[in-house]
């Protein structure tokens, strides 16, 4: 009688179902109004897509379960090519200028760290303001203009092909969402990640340093925002202040699609990888099905408050739970 | 006798689980003043959030006649409008805003404008009243705290109330500025407005209350003319004379060897300039003994324990040796390295993590000394955290259920549970048995009674005074931050706490 486990209810309780369902439905949808979509040149474009996004979604989606957000991201990945491309071209050894792209978007986690763990200044507005000094930074430097002559070897960090299908971004992405998905699920500090974004002060009381949690959060998202910047620029062929222009909200909205709390305590990589190819699929079907990209940032917009509704739902059956 | 003022008849509220009041009936005459005493939690709170309407008359049993006439609240504003005001205990000044306007907030002089010349002038007059040096133009952040209180008062009696309520109003004033509120509270009696005073400082209700209720448990107890109170004691006795049932384990041991060692502990006070919350305290905690701390609310005593866990840090001053060495305690992680641990009050606020299972709850501390530096060893983890949650009797479906889902009590097990697995030397533990029904309360004084057996020292701050004198090996006493008394044996018992905890320093 009572062998089905799987209630609706247990069901609904599976956080990723947020980013999976609309998903599978818009694969559905966009493969039966042109079949184009399911050819495999187009499969592995939207991978590629992902790919991308997955690289910053990963470690927001740590700083998030902690109970803090960074609207600096965009900004990290736009300097931190810059800045390499700027080493590279004018003699730097590559790992080198790569390592300088890291100190960058480490000293951007390290601002947004000060000011919202040590001044407690509102997480939104003071990334936002990192964010746009960072931006003035990058135009200053490049005075508004691409940097070109990037080395080959440079340009094979993003460009290489495995198989000659998959860009090797992909497998950049998946060594990264494991490395996630381990840390947040079998290691100490992943649980600590997770108290803190619960309760700071149970969790500092349970003698976690919340500060230095955030902070190395913060630093973490940071420098993973500049090596975008270095795949983007390896894409390209050049680096270019509109890399990653506009992802900051995009990211955030997948991760809260995948099924991450906006008040912290609760993540999974899973869900911001299945979020992340969510915003992969929309992006392509608008293009396939042939809907103007005019249209795109309404969709992204809707997307975002599709994805705070459900966070607000089922925060709300949570805590009657 | 003057005429009746003010009635409250058979006033009962309860909370899930508790009855606040029980019948409760007060009167308060014209002009008079009325003084209501009371332990903490004795249900004075409650029943003057009846009087000014935070409750509204639906929400508790009986009837509030003001002039004759019932009345029937539905806001705290339809009680400031039939004239009562209520002066508590904490300022809640607009800092930013000059005195006038602070004094008057919705009810501003003028129609469509603000007379402003008015407002000033009425302000002056108000201002000269109480002795309070200062221009109605002066920002309000200005002031001194004796001052914000005055101020307090002030704003109550823009609305020219017939009745006046203060709670506790000279927590933060100097005895000169005692004098002057004396001084204006006798003034306005003489014009006719009554007033009813709660206060924890027997010296200023002797002073000027003309009656004395006594509240205990949510009842009233008596009320008599304040002279027919033959002496402080007397009413000591009648607000902590309730007999003692028979809940409390204490197995006769001794005290061994110093393990936490306290010497002048200062934290200063988070609100009041230039006063301590916690004033150059020492003290000496013994190995496998229950040392009390005893003092009415606000004496400082959680800070004591959260300055010494290093929660507090900001302009703490400490000196601290744990078993005889001296350590410098910055931050919890600190203090658990240590061998302390620390269930606070708030258990929703600090204790647990909300979103996570009593598992998770569970290990937190321990976390980082479980076996394996980077990766959580799983099947360890919850063979230890097993162990607690059978210990403790923790009643619910799983281990892997949300501490947030349960009962206080259980929450409190887990939470107890928690700091148990890491094997403390050391156990404070603030208010333990707060918001618990009676029957694990009494689990809880056994299980106290059993690791003190097992040699873990416990500091217990706690309000409940019977729990305090029955469970503790040893009490000190808190008054106004500092610590005015030791007790010792026989000499625990609720009359000597009460009587240091009112100590004036």
């Amino acid at each position: 009688m009572n062998n089905s486990k799987f209630s609706m209810k247990d069901v609904m309780k599976v956080k990723e179902l947020g980013a999976l369902l609309p998903l599978i439905l818009l694969v559905v949808v966009a493969s039966v109004i042109n079949p184009a979509f399911m050819g495999s040149n187009n499969l592995f474009d939207i991978l590629k897509t992902t790919s991308y996004t997955t690289i910053l979604a990963v470690p927001l989606t740590m700083l998030m379960s902690s109970g803090r957000m960074d609207m600096s991201i965009a900004a990290a990945t736009a300097l931190g090519g810059i800045i390499v491309a700027m080493a590279e071209t004018n003699g730097v050894p590559l790992p080198f200028a790569i390592l300088l792209g890291i100190l960058a978007g480490a000293l951007i986690g390290v601002c947004n760290a000060i000011l919202v763990d040590y001044f407690k200044l509102p997480g939104f507005i003071a990334t936002l303001a990192v964010s746009n000094i960072v931006d003035g930074i990058s135009a200053v430097v490049t005075n508004n203009n691409p940097i070109p002559g990037i080395s080959g070897a440079f340009k094979a960090i993003a460009q290489t092909r495995l198989a000659g299908q998959v860009t090797i971004t992909v497998v950049y992405a998946l060594i990264l969402a494991a490395a996630g998905f381990v840390v947040m699920n079998r290691m100490k500090i992943g649980r600590m990640i997770l108290a803190v974004g619960g309760n700071a002060e149970a969790a500092n009381l349970a003698g976690i340093d919340v500060k230095k949690i955030h902070t190395g959060l913060f630093i973490l998202v940071g420098v993973f925002g500049a090596l975008s910047g270095v795949l983007y620029c390896s894409r390209f062929s050049s680096a270019q202040l509109t890399a990653g222009a506009g992802t900051s909200l995009t990211i955030m909205s997948s991760v809260i699609i995948g099924g991450t709390a906006m008040r912290g305590g609760s993540g999974t990589i899973i869900g911001s990888v299945l979020g992340c190819m969510l915003f992969a699929v929309i992006t392509n079907a608008l293009v396939v099905m042939g809907i103007s990209t005019n249209w795109q940032n309404v969709v992204y917009g809707l997307i975002l408050v599709a994805a705070l509704l459900i966070d607000y739902f089922r925060q709300k059956s949570a805590r009657r739970a | 006798m003057s005429e009746v003022l003010l009635e409250m008849r058979h006033v009962t509220k309860k909370f899930p689980g508790v009855i606040a009041l029980n019948d409760v009936s007060i009167d308060l005459r014209k002009g008079e003043i009325l003084g209501i005493v009371g332990e903490n939690g004795a249900g004075k709170s409650t029943l003057m959030k009846v009087l000014s309407g935070t409750y509204t008359s639906r929400e508790y049993e009986g009837e509030v006649w003001l002039e004759g006439k019932k009345q029937e609240f539905n806001s705290v504003a339809d009680g400031q409008n039939t004239g009562i005001a209520m002066i508590y205990q904490e300022v809640n000044a607009f800092m930013d805003s000059s005195i006038a306007e602070n004094i008057y907030v919705s009810n501003q002089p003028g129609n469509m404008f603000v007379d402003y010349k008015k407002m000033y002038q009425d302000t002056q007059k108000l201002l000269d009243m109480v002795g309070i040096e200062a221009n109605p133009k002066t920002i309000v952040r200005k002031l001194n705290s004796g001052q914000l209180q005055m101020l307090a008062i002030l704003r109550g009696m823009a609305n020219n109330p017939k009745i006046l309520v203060l709670d506790e109003p000279t927590t933060a004033l100097t005895d000169k500025e005692v004098d002057v509120l004396m001084d204006f509270l006798t003034n306005l009696k003489k014009q006719g407005v009554s007033c009813i005073y709660i206060s924890h400082k027997m010296e200023e209700i002797y002073r000027i209350c003309d009656r004395v209720t006594v509240i205990r448990d949510g009842n009233v107890i008596e009320t008599r003319e304040t002279k027919d109170w033959s002496n402080q004691d007397e009413l000591i006795q009648a607000m902590i004379g309730r007999k003692i049932e028979n809940m409390y384990v204490k197995t006769p041991r001794k005290a061994g060897v110093p393990v936490l060692e306290v010497e002048n502990l200062t934290v200063p006070h988070p609100t009041i300039r230039n006063r301590n919350i916690v004033n150059h305290v020492s003290f000496t905690l013994r190995k496998g003994e229950i040392l009390g701390i005893g003092g009415l609310v606000g004496a400082g005593r959680s800070e004591i324990l959260e300055a010494i866990f290093g929660k507090l840090t900001e302009g703490v001053t400490k000196k601290i040796k744990v078993n005889g060495k001296e350590v410098n305690i910055t931050s919890p992680k600190v203090a658990i390295e240590n061998g302390l641990g620390f269930v606070t009050e708030e258990r929703k606020l600090t204790g647990f993590v909300d979103t996570m299972s009593i598992l998770h709850n569970t290990s937190l501390p321990s976390l980082r000394y479980l076996p394996k530096k980077l990766f959580i060893d799983t099947k360890t983890e919850k063979e230890l955290v097993q162990k607690q949650f059978d210990d403790m009797r923790v009643k619910a479906p799983s281990m892997n259920s949300l501490v947030a889902n349960l009962s206080g009590g259980n929450q409190q097990k887990v939470i107890l549970g928690k700091w148990l697995m890491k094997n403390p030397g050391i156990l404070f533990i603030d208010e333990p048995t707060k918001g618990i029904d009676v029957g694990t309360k009494a689990d809880f004084y056994k299980i106290l009674d059993d690791l003190a057996n097992e040699g873990i020292s416990i500091v217990m701050v706690s309000s409940d005074m019977p729990e305090l004198v029955s469970v503790s090996d040893r009490v000190l006493v808190m008054s106004n931050g500092n610590m005015t008394g030791e007790l010792n044996g026989d000499e625990i018992n609720q009359a000597n706490v009460m009587r240091m905890a009112i100590a004036e320093d």
